[in-house]
């Protein structure tokens, strides 16, 4: 019999089915990451694993047992024998719990979408020994979860992801500024927003983020309304996070709304793309599981490709 | 706001504009709230659209605007023909003639067209009330067109009970009098050219039953296209309402009509009966229908059905007219006081009233089941007398009073006639004289009348007496052909002197004369006088004698002027004896060869055409080449009229075994081909023969004048250039000739008391009499028996009797019966001044009152043609001429003025602002295009 979760409690957030869809895959960072345990994903510096990587000429204080004797035999020159060292991944969950994300049609809006997501992914990296951390924010960083690789790890996450009210974003670029420097090291970074904010500072803020050799991932969600804009007869629009208000005819304004929805879309992908962000636009009457299990393919292939052109 | 049929919804219409702009304005009221996060993209796209979203929403209101607008403008309909409603004028001539009684089936009941008029002028009055303007409503009744009209008001809600008031008041019947609706529509036009402010349109509804003697072949068919053109012309609108049975179809050119058998005529041979001797009447009685007839005729006298005088007219054939003739003996009841010869005058007059007694005879048909049925009774009231009294007034000089004079011939026929008697005055009592006593006046060798005996015989002729004229030397032209014929008491214009044809031929020498009147009368074979129609009572048992007139000698008489001088169109006189044409041969011969010429190439044509007339070939070729040549050879012009009439009429020749030797000239002419040149040579024929007239009548009112242009007398008197002549021998001649005089003298007595029918009257006549104030009372009593209906032919109805006063002008007493509507008898009782029983002194007076069936007994219907002509093209404000049945609305008397209503392209227009409408609504309202999925109607699952 199945237990029956109460709209506030944060394990609602954690979707057995969705979690049981993707649990055959993982995430893997494209870039190396720095960890501190071994695991799956590559690591900056040498390391004792089997894979031989490279010789170099030994220098002062460098470990003897390193030597590589055979070298010196033939060369009569110190060598040292260098190998790759594989680490464990440090994911950071930044996501947005704003009040535009609060917007939606039914039970599931933009907010417990992103948080679902969200808590997938956690899901996903703690039990593939990954470290998971989350961050999240609405006018400024709200809560900051450092990443843990342990499975009790993923309470304080979806504890975190719980907010009661929600605030208005202001700016962005602090806000990227200040996840940038909470994480230490490099790392994979996902961004679950929807991104309603001033483009240009977005940008800045993603940058920020590159210039840190992160791994980042933006899950664009917007809500079905926001895409169809289907509202007949005058209606007042209440803008959320201090827009103004706006008494019109829906239906003689929605060409022109969605074209410049469009334009803002074409926008961020574009300057996405150009910092080699993962950019994936979901909505919230998308099965949550397929997208996340479509996103993680292409990941996938994405990197098998890079390890073939290396 | 004048410009809408109903300003106030137009009024409301422009409120209703404003709907839109309401509804706009209240739903900014009415929204729904979403709180929005995309505000963005929404503020950007507002942002952008602004300026068109105004425009495009200012469009799509005042689209609606137009429509409310449209919508308003149709319903408040525009009136685009004009400035709208000024009202009407609507002069109803309902006809309440006898025909208007005939009857059709509607559904179970029958209902007189009269009734069915009374019905659709209820029907435009309910129809005419509607009209947004003022209306106005005259009623006249064809027969009171001289009244006020029965309903005269603006009509409202009230106005069709106040109609039907009307109509109950006079009985909701219509009359039995005869009227003619031309005089009806020109009542109309004269209401409407007499009206001086405008009221509007006009209109001139003539509710009638449009029977063809009215619009096509009766007296007054020839002013219908004028009347109906003036009419029109005046800007009066004119409807013709038929409500006839049966209902005359919208498209049909003619209607049916029922059929009627009618009496159209009921007349004595005489106008006075003498007692005890027989008295010939004549009962005409005409099918009208389109079938074959048969009715079964009665007589009545008195009241009592004549023993014996029952007859079945069996098959009277459509349109034809069968004249029934039986014959009556009346005895005088009344008993006179014998007449001595030593009574004065007035004693002998007084006397003569008081044996004065009527009868009444009535015939009657049996009752039709269609048809009118009160035609079917017809009376005619027949004075009785001892003796027919004649006043003769002898303007001879003393001298002239010889044996042979004048007076002497007529003493002589008085005397031998036993039913004649002769009542002696002198010109200067004849104005004094009861003429009304007098059947007939005889004026002999009058020089003239004084100027109240004119007015006074005037009166006498007009009212039915007959007067008759024997010229003489006394005979002053100029006042006969002025002061008498003016009066009408003379029917011709005379030449200034008496006419001798050998005094005019040159011949000064009496003797010479004397020998040639002798020769002429012993050597001359041809008859010295000639009758035209010899049917004419005055001639027709002269007629047959017309060769023994060879003998006689018409020596001088008075010539008469050319015709058409006396009588432009040939139809007001009637010569009854004529002299032979004495002009020269030569003013005919060429006429006449011309019109052998023409028939004999007539009738050669007809033969090549048709063989059974080759055998009239030769026949023709002889008339051309011998017969009429050698009549012309003659140089005698009878000799030539011999041989036209031989010509025209000469009969069938058979020999002896029955062969035809000689075919019948009658039978050719009958062809139709040949009638107009038949009718031309009979023309010609009596030009040729006729010479100047000699007897000459003429119809004066109810009388009638007859002139003798040579004196009665054949006593030898003043001639021209010489003193003793004798003007003619008629009277004292060869005994054969002598002997058909007081025949003559006879014939013209008949004739004075025949035909005319004083007493006897249509409805609607007046009957007006004066008598000396000196020997009346003015009290008058008088009864009045109506008609039966024939199918209570059997009931006796007493008679109404009623009194009253004569009125007193100067020294006579007068006295009417005006306004007679009802068919049947007055008897008029007076009584005179003096002393005995009261009975001695009272004398009756009898009129009879018949309906007119002439005018009105014809019910076939006028064609659509004849009702709706094509008038010449008049200018725009000519008013509108329709014929109307009672199957139509009459909605069209709402005075409905095109509005916009009424355009195809005003709908059209709407329907093209509706579409333009529909199609921005929708190009500005949400629409899921193509590609796209409608929103879902709830979150989907999270997972598949």
């Amino acid at each position: 019999m199945a237990t029956k979760i109460k709209p506030d409690d944060p394990r609602r957030f954690l979707d057995p089915k969705t979690v049981a869809k993707i649990n055959n895959l993982d995430l893997r960072a494209k870039q190396v990451v720095e960890g501190f345990i071994s695991g799956m994903h590559k690591s900056p510096v040498f390391g004792h694993s089997i894979e031989f990587k490279q010789h170099r000429e030994y220098t002062m204080g460098d470990d003897i047992r390193h030597l590589d004797y055979k070298v010196w035999s033939k060369t009569d020159r110190f060598y040292i024998k260098q190998y790759e060292a594989e680490t464990n991944l440090r994911c950071n969950l930044v996501v947005d719990v704003s009040e535009s994300m609060h917007y939606g049609n039914g039970p599931l809006n933009k907010y417990n979408y992103g948080c679902t997501a969200a808590a997938c992914l956690a899901h996903m990296l703690l039990r593939q020994h990954d470290s998971a951390g989350i961050i999240t924010f609405d006018e400024a960083v709200r809560k900051v979860i450092p990443a843990r690789a342990s499975m009790s790890h993923m309470d304080a996450i979806l504890d975190a992801m719980h907010t009661s009210k929600p605030r208005e974003k202001t700016d962005i670029l602090s806000i990227l500024r200040r996840v940038t420097e909470s994480i230490p090291g490099r790392g994979m970074v996902v961004i679950i927003s929807d991104l309603l904010v001033d483009r240009e500072p977005f940008i800045k803020g993603l940058e920020m983020l590159c210039q840190r050799r992160h791994d980042i991932l933006v899950f664009h969600v917007l809500d079905t309304e926001e895409r169809t804009f289907p509202f007949v007869g005058t209606t007042r629009f209440e803008g959320m996070e201090d827009m103004p208000h706006l008494l019109c005819d829906p239906r003689a304004l929605r060409d022109g709304y969605l074209e410049a929805l469009e334009e803002y879309l074409v926008e961020v992908r574009r300057g996405c793309t150009r910092l080699g962000v993962d950019y994936q636009l979901v909505y919230t009457d998308d099965y949550l599981d397929a997208i996340l299990s479509k996103f993680l393919h292409f990941r996938a292939d994405v990197r098998n490709r890079s390890a073939r052109a290396r | 706001m004048e410009f809408f049929a109903h300003p106030w919804y137009m009024a409301a219409g422009g409120l209703l504009v404003s709907a839109p702009i309401l509804i706009h304005l209240i739903n900014r009221m009415r929204f729904k709230r979403v709180r929005w996060a995309a505000m963005e993209f929404l503020l950007k796209s507002q942002k952008r659209n602004r300026r068109r979203m105004i425009i495009e929403q200012l469009i799509l209101l005042l689209l609606r605007i137009l429509l409310v607008l449209l919508a308003a403008f149709l319903v408040a309909r525009f009136l685009y023909g004009g400035t709208g409603p000024r009202g009407a004028t609507h002069v109803v001539i309902v006809d309440d003639t006898l025909s208007m009684n005939d009857a059709g089936k509607q559904g179970e009941e029958s209902s007189s067209a009269f009734n069915t008029a009374i019905v659709q002028v209820k029907k435009v009055a309910r129809n005419a009330s509607k009209a947004a303007s003022a209306q106005y409503m005259r009623i006249f009744l064809l027969s009171e067109l001289d009244k006020s009209p029965i309903f005269d008001a603006r009509l409202g809600d009230g106005s069709e009970r106040e109609i039907d008031e009307a109509f109950v008041k006079r009985g909701n019947k219509p009359t039995l009098l005869a009227g003619s609706p031309m005089s009806g529509l020109e009542r109309g036009q004269k209401y409407f050219s007499d009206m001086k402010s405008d009221q509007g349109q006009k209109f001139i509804h003539l509710v009638s039953d449009f029977r063809d003697r009215d619009w096509t072949t009766g007296p007054d068919a020839e002013k219908v296209s004028e009347v109906l053109r003036s009419i029109l012309d005046a800007g009066v609108n004119l409807n013709l309402i038929d409500t006839a049975a049966p209902s005359r179809t919208p498209n049909s050119k003619v209607a049916n009509h029922h059929d009627n058998i009618a009496i159209v005529d009921l007349k004595a041979e005489s106008r006075v009966a003498v007692e005890d001797s027989d008295i010939e009447f004549t009962a005409s009685v005409m099918n009208l229908g389109q079938a074959e007839g048969r009715t079964f005729l009665k007589v009545y006298i008195n009241g009592e059905e004549s023993p014996g005088s029952d007859t079945v007219l069996e098959k009277i054939a459509p349109n034809s007219k069968v004249e029934h003739k039986f014959t009556l003996r009346f005895n005088s009841k009344r008993k006179g006081t014998e007449i001595n010869p030593k009574d004065g005058p007035e004693e002998r007059e007084r006397k003569r009233r008081l044996e004065r007694e009527y009868n009444v005879i009535r015939v009657a048909l049996q009752r039709e089941e269609v048809g009118l049925n009160a035609d079917n009774v017809r009376d005619l009231v027949l004075e009785v007398r001892k003796k027919v009294p004649t006043l003769v007034v002898d303007g001879n000089k003393p001298e002239g009073r010889s044996d042979g004079g004048d007076m002497s011939h007529l003493a002589a026929f008085y005397a031998a006639s036993g039913i004649y008697e002769v009542e002696e005055r002198r010109l200067e009592d004849l104005a004094k004289s009861d003429l009304d006593l007098y059947p007939g006046v005889i004026l002999l060798n009058v020089a003239e009348l004084p100027e109240a005996a004119i007015k006074k015989l005037q009166s006498y002729v007009n009212n039915g007496g007959s007067v008759t004229w024997f010229l003489g030397e006394e005979t002053k032209a100029d006042h006969f052909n002025t002061a008498l014929f003016n009066a009408g008491l003379f029917p011709v214009l005379l030449e200034d002197r008496p006419y001798d044809p050998f005094a005019a031929q040159g011949i000064a020498d009496p003797e010479q004369r004397k020998k040639l009147r002798d020769a002429a009368r012993q050597t001359d074979p041809k008859p010295k006088i000639l009758f035209p129609d010899a049917t004419n009572v005055l001639v027709q048992r002269l007629a047959p004698a017309q060769g023994l007139f060879r003998y006689l000698g018409i020596n001088v008489y008075w010539k008469a002027r050319v015709r058409s001088t006396w009588d432009p169109d040939g139809r007001q006189t009637k010569p009854l004896v004529v002299l032979p044409n004495t002009q020269s041969m030569d003013v005919f011969k060429g006429r006449a060869l011309s019109l052998m010429e023409s028939a004999a190439a007539a009738v050669t044509k007809l033969a090549a055409k048709e063989e059974e007339y080759r055998k009239y070939l030769p026949l023709m070729d002889e008339y051309k080449t011998r017969t009429v040549r050698n009549a012309i050879a003659t140089g005698e012009l009878f000799a030539l009229a011999e041989a036209l009439d031989s010509l025209l009429n000469s009969q069938q020749q058979l020999n002896d075994k029955r062969e035809e030797t000689r075919p019948s000239m009658t039978s050719l002419w009958q062809q139709v081909d040949l009638k107009p040149l038949a009718d031309e040579i009979r023309e010609f024929r009596e030009r040729v023969l006729f010479g100047d007239p000699l007897v000459v009548s003429r119809t004066v009112g109810k009388g009638r004048v007859l002139a003798m242009l040579t004196p009665a007398g054949t006593n030898l008197r003043k001639g021209v250039g010489e003193d003793g002549v004798q003007w003619n021998n008629w009277g004292a001649g060869d005994r054969i000739v002598s002997n058909l005089y007081p025949l003559f003298l006879l014939d013209v007595h008949r004739f004075m008391i025949s035909e005319g029918q004083a007493p006897n009257r249509v409805l609607g006549e007046e009957t007006t009499f004066a008598v000396d104030a000196a020997r009346y009372m003015p009290d008058v009593s008088y009864t009045f028996e109506p008609q039966p209906d024939v199918s209570v032919a059997a009931a006796k109805i007493e008679p109404e009797r009623e009194k009253g006063v004569m009125e007193k002008q100067e020294n006579l007493l007068s006295f009417a019966l005006k306004d007679v509507k009802r068919p049947g008898v007055f008897r008029v009782t007076l009584t005179q001044l003096g002393e005995g029983p009261l009975e001695d002194r009272q004398e009756t007076r009898a009129y009879a009152y018949n309906v007119d069936a002439t005018a009105e007994s014809d019910l076939k219907r006028a064609g659509r043609e004849r009702l709706l002509p094509d008038l010449p093209p008049g200018d725009a404000k000519r008013g509108k001429l329709a014929l109307l049945t009672p199957t139509e609305s009459f909605d069209q008397f709402q005075e409905k003025t095109p509005d916009a209503s009424e355009s195809p392209w005003i709908y059209l227009f709407f329907i093209l602002i509706l579409v333009v409408e529909q199609a921005m609504a929708v190009h500005l309202s949400y629409h899921l295009k193509g590609n796209e999925n409608a929103p879902p109607a709830s979150s989907p699952p999270v997972a598949a």
